[in-house]
């Protein structure tokens, strides 16, 4: 049995992403998420951040942001959609093979790095209108 | 809502710095929150032991870490160390996974960032050098 709900800000832009990041928490505790939640939800904030720049830097700052989140009994998905280009070429192996202090000192691009510990799957795709989404997941059996 | 709170006081005689963090340090007020300590770096002194006391962080992303890792760099400058003072396991876990344990003393509680700071621990990484 799958369940589904997609969560919208009521304002454009990064006005709407606490709202959303709270009606995601409320989702996920009512889903029975436990362990995992605060990770998950952290990890979706750190996508709707990214989501909001991309919309930026495409040229739609007042987008208003969605979280698509899927919940199943082997897990919870949360697909994050914006107007940017998606994820860089050969991210994970970009990552992986940073200079420590380089990626230590740096102010900005922790995000992937915390979405990519904080879940069991990180991807990116395309959905059915063509904008690039995130894909974020926890397996519930890592819940325990 | 844009909610933060960066207090400042400064102990001379120990040469210590306290910043308490309380509020949201996150994308929404990360210029706020950089524009804060941008002043209160203006005015730090060389040679001091700075504690950032986060355990009043309601809410914190990786935003938030880079403008930490800003003050972190800007204080080593000056030849200043930091420790970072965290309550809830799950954000102290998060200091862990942008390896700011790396560079600097993340502790349970001011005391206990002040004995780290004042034994002169050594870290594998200095923020200087970046």
């Amino acid at each position: 049995m799958e369940s589904g709900l997609s969560l919208r800000g009521s304002r454009p832009g990064s006005q709407g992403i606490e709202e959303i990041e709270d009606a995601c928490d409320l989702a996920l505790t009512e889903w029975g998420l436990m362990r995992r939640r605060a990770p998950f939800l952290f990890a979706i904030r750190e996508a709707l951040n990214n989501a909001d720049a991309a919309n930026r830097r495409g040229g739609h700052p007042n987008a208003f942001l969605e979280v698509r989140l899927i919940c199943s009994e082997e897990a919870v998905i949360a697909e994050i959609p914006d107007f940017g280009s998606g994820l860089p070429p050969q991210w994970r192996e970009t990552l992986l093979n940073q200079d420590m202090g380089e990626l230590l000192c740096k102010e900005r691009g922790r995000g992937l790095l915390f979405m990519d510990k904080l879940c069991d799957e990180l991807d990116s795709a395309r959905d059915s209108s063509g904008l690039h989404v995130v894909i974020l997941k926890v397996r519930r059996m890592t819940d325990a | 809502m844009l909610e933060l709170n960066i207090i400042s006081s400064t102990d001379m005689e120990k040469r210590v710095v306290r910043l308490q963090f309380t509020g949201k340090l996150n994308y929404e007020t990360s210029l706020t929150a950089r524009e804060q300590l941008h002043g209160i770096i203006e005015k730090l002194e060389n040679d001091v032991n700075c504690v950032l006391d986060v355990s009043g962080l309601s809410r914190i992303d990786s935003t938030g870490f880079g403008v930490l890792i800003y003050f972190v760099r800007q204080a080593a400058l000056r030849n200043s160390r930091s420790a970072v003072v965290v309550a809830d396991p799950f954000i102290a876990d998060l200091f862990h996974i942008a390896k700011f344990n790396q560079i600097m003393p993340i502790t349970g509680s001011e005391a206990e960032a002040l004995k780290s700071l004042e034994s002169g621990q050594a870290f594998p990484l200095a923020p200087e050098q970046y």
